[in-house]
């Protein structure tokens, strides 16, 4: 065993231990890895994969049993059943159809998106959170932090980009956060912080919302555009319950994400949109022009943008655990402070609910095309 | 000694051919059967039992394959670090095997319970435990642990697969010896 440690092999095994370090200490000074030539190798081994075993799938799912079908059945009766109660509340609804009448036009001139279309073709089998693997990269023009959607609302952000692949984080990740809005009562909120209990169950918090908030179960979540990293009206997803923190000062509101986050197959990544890194021009949002053009030059930055972008996800640039750890960590500062901005950005705006559904509607149909 | 290289060679590509096939289907959602909600690892097991027949260079190399393959889609965990640990796993265990132990089937039980136990618990403690993710001790048994025993379970069955595989490129090289 001796003659093993003076061997050249020994030796050449320590030089690729060392370079190893190297590579893991780039990778968490830089919060990337030098990843992108071998997964330009193995992103079409594993779309062809994942295209077999979602053909494997739809095949089997045709010979489901019967008590699967029933449980559908039950549930498909019990979300009737609230959608009914819902219909004898006129006056909301037609509030929202005003609304929306008033933003018709911001609904047909939604051709800001500029979209990729995606496929899901790996999750990591560590993964808690659902973050999952693309099979598009920088080579198709995504970007970090670029949000990522279905027909059916927001999934996450892009956090990690290379040449052909590309890693998403969800909204059921704790390291996202996204600027929030109730559109039915305007509160503003941040989604984020989530737990390993809700991420379990498919469902992400909606948090920092006042002890005197009226946010109720059925609720629709969208995002609030504040800051820029997401247009606004993406639909997130419906409240399902409020809960008081246990600091006791402030509550939360659990969501169920309007996508099927576990299952997800294809996606769209939203390349650029109007207001990109800046917000809408014009809204009061609490944040200035110089902020942002900070923002957007110390995207490269690890420790400041935190504190002066609410909206965009806490990772600057990869999901290093440091980085992980660092904004989570830091996370409820810059929250605290981005509810009061968001807040303060509410109240100086005279946009009423409705933009949030029109944009929703805008925003769901942009992700059809 | 040209069909002897020839013969290297070709087992060199199989054999990670087999290490991208393993993990594609590690990787793939829906590829394999979820248990308890978690799905199994099948590159650690796998380079234990390519150290197991093929000694510390192959598991050494390997290990690092492996591990840049696994650290691919991985999100919470920096570029390099499933490789550093499954290069000193893969050059470990063929060690072990080499000096110390012989290679059967109850040596590869025995050296891929604490390769598992290694890897998940130090990956666990680092990356949860540490990161101060709540709950962390309900993430151990609620997903670690399952997941080490479905990625020790799968282990047979990559064992007999390395069996098969090291059988057959023997053969060949022998073969190739006596030419």
């Amino acid at each position: 065993m001796k003659q093993f440690f003076h061997s050249g092999r020994f030796k050449a095994l320590v030089v690729v231990a060392l370079l190893l370090c190297g590579f893991m200490i780039y990778a968490l000074s830089q919060g990337g890895g030098a990843s992108g030539f071998i997964g330009a190798i193995t992103t079409p081994l594993q779309s062809l994969s994942s295209a077999i075993s979602k053909g494997a799938d739809s095949f089997f799912s045709q010979f489901v049993s019967t008590s699967d079908l029933q449980k559908q059945l039950d549930q498909k009766e019990e979300e009737l059943r609230e959608l009914r109660e819902k219909q004898v509340d006129y006056d909301s609804a037609i509030r929202e159809n005003e609304e929306l009448r008033r933003y018709l036009d911001i609904k047909e001139k939604n051709e800001d998106f500029e979209l990729e279309p995606a496929q899901v073709v790996a999750r990591d089998n560590t993964d808690l959170y659902y973050n999952f693997t693309v099979n598009t990269g920088s080579a198709s023009g995504v970007e970090l932090r670029d949000p990522v959607i279905t027909a059916d609302g927001l999934v996450g952000y892009v956090s990690e980009v290379y040449p052909t692949y590309s890693i998403v984080r969800s909204i059921l990740d704790p390291s996202t956060e996204i600027g929030a809005q109730d559109s039915y009562t305007q509160e503003n909120g941040v989604v984020g912080l989530n737990t390993i209990d809700l991420a379990k169950e498919g469902m992400c918090r909606l948090n920092y919302l006042d002890r005197g908030s009226s946010v109720s179960r059925g609720n629709l979540v969208v995002t609030s555009g504040v800051g820029g990293a997401y247009p606004r009206g993406l639909i997130i997803g419906t409240v399902e319950e409020v809960l008081q923190e246990t600091d006791g000062i402030s509550i939360y509101a659990t969501i169920k994400p309007a996508a099927d986050i576990l299952h997800l197959t294809d996606v769209m990544i939203i390349k650029s949109f109007y207001g990109q890194g800046v917000g809408i021009p014009g809204e009061d949002d609490g944040t200035s022009i110089g902020d942002t053009s900070q923002q957007e030059s110390s995207e490269n930055d690890e420790n400041s943008s935190p504190e002066e972008d609410s909206s965009t996800p806490a990772n600057t640039q990869t999901s290093s655990s440091q980085g992980s750890s660092s904004s989570r960590g830091s996370s409820s500062q810059s929250s605290s402070s981005s509810s009061q901005r968001d807040t303060s950005g509410t109240s100086s705006s005279s946009r009423p609910g409705g933009t949030s559904s029109s944009r929703t509607s805008s925003s769901q149909r942009g992700a059809t095309r | 000694m040209k069909a002897k290289r020839r013969a290297l060679t070709v087992k060199w590509i199989v054999y990670i051919l087999y290490f991208l096939l393993l993990f594609t289907l590690q990787q793939t959602p829906g590829a394999l059967p979820v248990v308890m909600g978690v799905r199994p690892s099948l590159l650690l097991p796998a380079v234990v039992c390519v150290a197991l027949y093929d000694q510390e260079l192959f598991g050494a190399v390997f290990g690092v394959i492996a591990g840049v393959l696994w650290d691919l889609n991985s999100i919470n965990r920096p570029f390099g670090y499933s490789a550093l640990l499954l290069m000193a796993i893969g050059c470990l265990c063929g060690l072990l095997v080499t000096f110390f132990m012989r290679n059967n089937f109850f040596t590869a039980l025995l050296l891929t319970i604490p390769a598992i136990a290694v890897y998940e618990g130090l990956t666990w403690f680092i990356f949860t435990f540490l990161m101060g993710e709540p709950n962390s001790v309900g993430i151990l048994l609620d997903y670690t642990l399952p997941r080490a025993v479905y990625s020790l379970a799968v282990m047979p069955i990559l064992y007999a697969i390395q069996f098969l595989l090291h059988r057959c490129f023997r053969k060949r090289l022998i073969s190739a010896e006596e030419v």
